[in-house]
């Protein structure tokens, strides 16, 4: 159920908010304020789909600014919803104050954002790019926010850049939880290497890998382009984990040839991109490991299901093939409780530090 | 290197929720309500969110004709009617199923336990489990001796002090035992091959997500823990109301009674954890600790005045909802002359600094008006007389109410002034609901105990020494009440129980909440 209005005054946002809610007769409870950031229309979207899963999942307030970047006129515009959404408990209701705004009316954001949180509530913010370019929300607002997370989409040659960027980024604001959504879409790939490779055995065979052939998803979505920051991610925390050196990297159209080091053994990783329509882009659809010894893994997942099946086989023998959870952590509730409240774990910063070493 | 030694460069510490590890599970009963109703469907509910270790099987093990076929289809049907979450996904199922199977024997059959021990070692060949066992009693307690004889016997059982880095472990159904004496017994015999490590005493209340928030709410909220004492405190009544009754449980229940069906453990947990000091650390151990300390400081009732601090009611015919209800002596399976209550109401008193003098109510009953479970601390009143007080105005004391279930919150009973010139003082309640904060269905119960047992983690679970302690005190009042009989009915069905309760609070000028 949702209850609105348009185009109204600053003034009267939370008179407004009040009139809808009482129409409602909604229950009143709110988890955290979303500040949320878009400056393109690809943004836009993506971010209305997760805030659209967020209110449907918890209470809360989000203020969800569009940046129009090219808009010529002064343009600062405020709509209102608030929506009560059924859940398998009781109903969840969240206000959504949409504010679209010209370049430059940005400068008087922050003061309209100050004034409508929610207050003693934890601030997160949802960022539709690299937090490190914005210089009137972040500095004004995130000393008082508690997460920070973002999507975004750097180029490959500038991932190096991109990395030592948000490195400064996060020693700046110190108490801000960094959250980058492409972190979160390979959580499932890291635990399903974590669990293949748990015993001395298995994880020697993987130090003395010959080749690895990790498999992405090439494919456009409506969203987003595909990005190479999953896979950017997912070698990054191999490197930083397993003490890994990429050498150097080669692009074709078939692939990406990247040389590794790791003591004094070199190999390659394989990156193969390939089309599958149903998946986002840039998402990790398998990996091949090619070992010492003719030992192999296959790591595929399992069609229209959330597990990986893996099969193991050297020379002499060959392993029952076992399947291995693969969370679909692109929907729904884990999703969301990944975004808000899962710890911050300690190997992303790792991994930005290996990713910055990218030759 | 040993693999006890393997630190995983790979694993997620920071993120990783507790690691169920690999193992076959093994269910004792499994044709049973309990498999079907509650396990199963909790196993599911793991493995649809990948909570469920990688390498795992389940054994139903019971004496009717099945075969592996027949019980996933059962367990399918189970699943389809109880998983908090629905539908069933169907390519779930199919991978979740191929984990189930079904072993038919009789619990005192050797040839069936060795038949067993075989299976298993296929299924650790197949799914690299390890060797781990997790056997779960879902049987009657009668035969807990000697399934647990029997798993030693096979070599079933691993000793835990081996270093070959296997486990097993016994999940055990309450009750444990049926009063102080036979839980002894049954303690020793176990303890002939058990560990206590490898004991897991279930008390699936202490699975629910409210009742584990007591200890966040207690000692993450300073504010609360300044007052929680007998400074400030007046009583602490916990109820837990049932509109139901006995169903088709007349037989079992005419064993037990709601003594011991539900205080003796379901409530007696909840006054631990109302009542106990703050842990020294977030661990089994030191919580397990605390809790025993504080089941050992309530005083017990002297035998001589049980009649006085201890209340048994059995409800006669009555209406629930609007409809009429026979008495519990008309029930299937009861006795026409039963003397076994369906409500239990006790005073007690725990003796030590913080709650020397404050009276614990605790009432449990069956065909009640309305199913609740509550925490309700009453505060002192204002001192010395309020302010207020003098102008004639009444105050009604601060209340703060944890809801278990259902409408699982918190609400704080509190002072305000009405609007107005010369308006009156009336109370309001602050009121937090987790349905609206956290609308989705937290997970059940038995699916976290599950977890946190092939974790290893036994906090959640009883100790040797609190079901001891709890029988000790409520020993003697059965045995009272086992000698005497009561006058019963003494309540109708749809009433709050018998008038005994309300005099036994009347006695010190206090009276049970109207929930």
């Amino acid at each position: 159920m949702k209850e609105h209005c348009e185009d109204i005054q600053i003034a009267d946002i939370e008179k407004e908010l009040e009139r809808l809610k009482a129409i409602q007769k909604s229950p009143s409870a709110c988890l955290f304020n979303l500040v949320a950031f878009a400056n393109t229309s690809r943004q836009m979207d993506s971010l209305s789909a997760i805030i659209q899963k967020t209110m449907g999942q918890f209470p809360c307030r989000v203020l969800f600014i569009k940046h129009h970047k090219q808009m010529k006129e002064p343009l600062l515009r405020i709509d209102l919803v608030h929506a009560t959404e059924k859940s398998n408990g009781g109903p969840i209701a969240g206000d959504l104050i949409t504010i679209e705004v010209s370049c430059d009316q940005l400068k008087r954001i922050p003061f309209i954002l100050l004034s409508h949180i929610v207050s003693d509530l934890p601030i997160h913010l949802l960022w539709g790019e690299d937090p490190a370019k914005d210089e009137v929300i972040l500095p004004s607002i995130g000393h008082f926010c508690t997460r920070l997370i973002f999507d975004t989409d750097p180029k490959v040659d500038s991932l190096p850049a991109f990395s030592s960027q948000l490195l400064q980024t996060m020693q700046r604001y110190p108490n801000l939880e960094f959250v980058d959504i492409n972190w979160i879409w390979i959580t499932g790939w890291r635990d399903v290497l974590s669990q293949v490779f748990d015993s001395p055995g298995a994880l020697q065979n993987l130090q003395r890998c010959d080749s690895i052939d990790i498999f992405y998803n090439q494919h456009e979505g409506a969203f987003s382009k595909p990005t190479y920051l999953q896979i950017a991610y997912l070698l990054g925390w191999l490197s930083s984990r397993l003490k890994w050196e990429i050498l150097s990297y080669e692009s074709s159209d078939s692939a990406t040839k990247c040389l590794c080091k790791n003591g004094s053994k070199e190999f390659v990783i394989n990156l193969i991109p390939q089309t599958h329509t149903h998946l986002y882009p840039g998402t990790i659809v398998g990996m091949d490991l090619n070992c010492e010894e003719n030992c192999q893994y296959s790591i595929f997942p399992l069609a229209d299901s959330a597990k990986v099946v893996v099969h193991i086989s050297t020379n002499t023998t060959c392993q029952l093939p076992f399947m291995l959870p693969l969370p679909c952590l692109k929907k729904g509730l884990p999703y969301i409780r990944e975004l808000f409240f899962s710890p911050i774990s300690t190997q992303y910063q790792p991994t930005l530090q290996a990713i910055q070493q990218l030759p | 290197m040993d693999r006890k030694q393997f630190v995983n460069p790979l694993s997620d510490l920071s993120s990783a929720s507790k690691t169920a590890e690999p193992c076959v599970m093994v269910i004792f009963g499994a044709t049973g309500d309990l498999t079907s109703r509650r396990l199963v469907p909790a196993l599911y509910n793991l493995a649809r969110d990948g909570q469920l270790p990688a390498h795992f099987a389940c054994v139903g093990f019971a004496r009717r004709d099945k075969n592996h076929e027949i019980f996933r289809k059962e367990m399918r049907n189970g699943v389809e009617r109880f998983s908090r979450v629905q539908p069933v996904d169907d390519t779930l199922w199919d991978a979740f199923s191929s984990q189930l199977f079904y072993h038919r024997s009789e619990f005192h059959d050797d040839a069936g336990y060795e038949a067993l021990k075989a299976f298993l070692n296929d299924l650790d060949q197949q799914f690299d489990t390890k060797g781990n066992r997790l056997f779960y009693l879902s049987t009657q307690p009668s035969y807990f001796p000697e399934i647990i004889q029997k798993l030693s016997q096979h070599q079933l059982l691993s000793d835990p002090k081996q270093t070959n880095g296997r486990w097993s472990r016994v999940i055990i159904e309450k009750p444990f035992g049926h009063d102080l004496q036979s839980a002894e017994a049954l303690q020793q015999h176990i303890s002939q091959y058990l560990d206590e490590s490898q004991i897991y005493r279930i008390d699936h209340w202490l699975g629910k997500e409210t009742v584990q928030n007591l200890l966040v709410f207690r000692f993450c909220n300073p504010i609360f823990e300044s007052v929680w004492n007998n400074r400030y405190i007046d009583h602490v009544q916990i109820t837990v109301s049932e509109d139901i009754g006995i169903g088709t449980r007349g037989h079992f229940f005419e064993e037990e009674g709601m003594l011991r069906d539900i205080v003796q453990n379901h409530v007696m947990q909840l006054l631990s954890l109302v009542a106990m000091e703050p842990p020294t650390r977030l661990n089994a151990q030191a919580i397990h600790d605390e809790k025993v300390k504080v089941l050992e400081s309530i005083r017990p009732i002297p035998i001589n005045e049980i009649d006085k601090h201890a209340v048994r009611g059995q409800y006669g015919p009555g209406y629930i909802n609007g409809s009429s209800v026979c008495g519990y002596r008309d029930e299937n399976d009861v006795s026409p002359e039963s003397n076994i209550e369906t409500y239990a109401a006790l005073e007690l008193y725990i003796d030590n600094w913080r709650w020397a003098g404050v009276p614990f109510y605790l009432r449990a009953g069956k065909r009640l008006p309305k199913r609740t479970t509550e925490i309700a601390v009453t505060f002192r009143e204002a001192p010395g007389g309020c302010l207020y007080q003098e102008n004639g105005q009444t105050l009604d004391p601060n209340v703060l109410v944890i809801r278990i279930q259902p409408n699982e919150g918190i609400s704080f009973k509190m002072n305000c002034k009405v609007p107005g010139i010369n308006s009156p003082i009336q109370s309001v309640n602050m009121d937090f609901r987790y349905d609206s904060y956290f609308g989705i269905s937290p997970p059940e119960a038995y699916e976290r105990l599950i977890c946190d047992c092939m974790a290893g983690d036994g906090t959640l679970f009883a100790r040797i020494d609190e079901v001891m302690a709890s029988w000790k005190l409520l020993t003697p009042v059965l045995d009272r009440w086992a000698e005497t009989r009561a006058d019963f009915p003494n309540y109708q069905a749809g009433s709050w129980g018998p008038k005994a309760a309300d005099e036994m609070l009347a006695r010190q000028g206090k009276r049970w909440r109207l929930i």
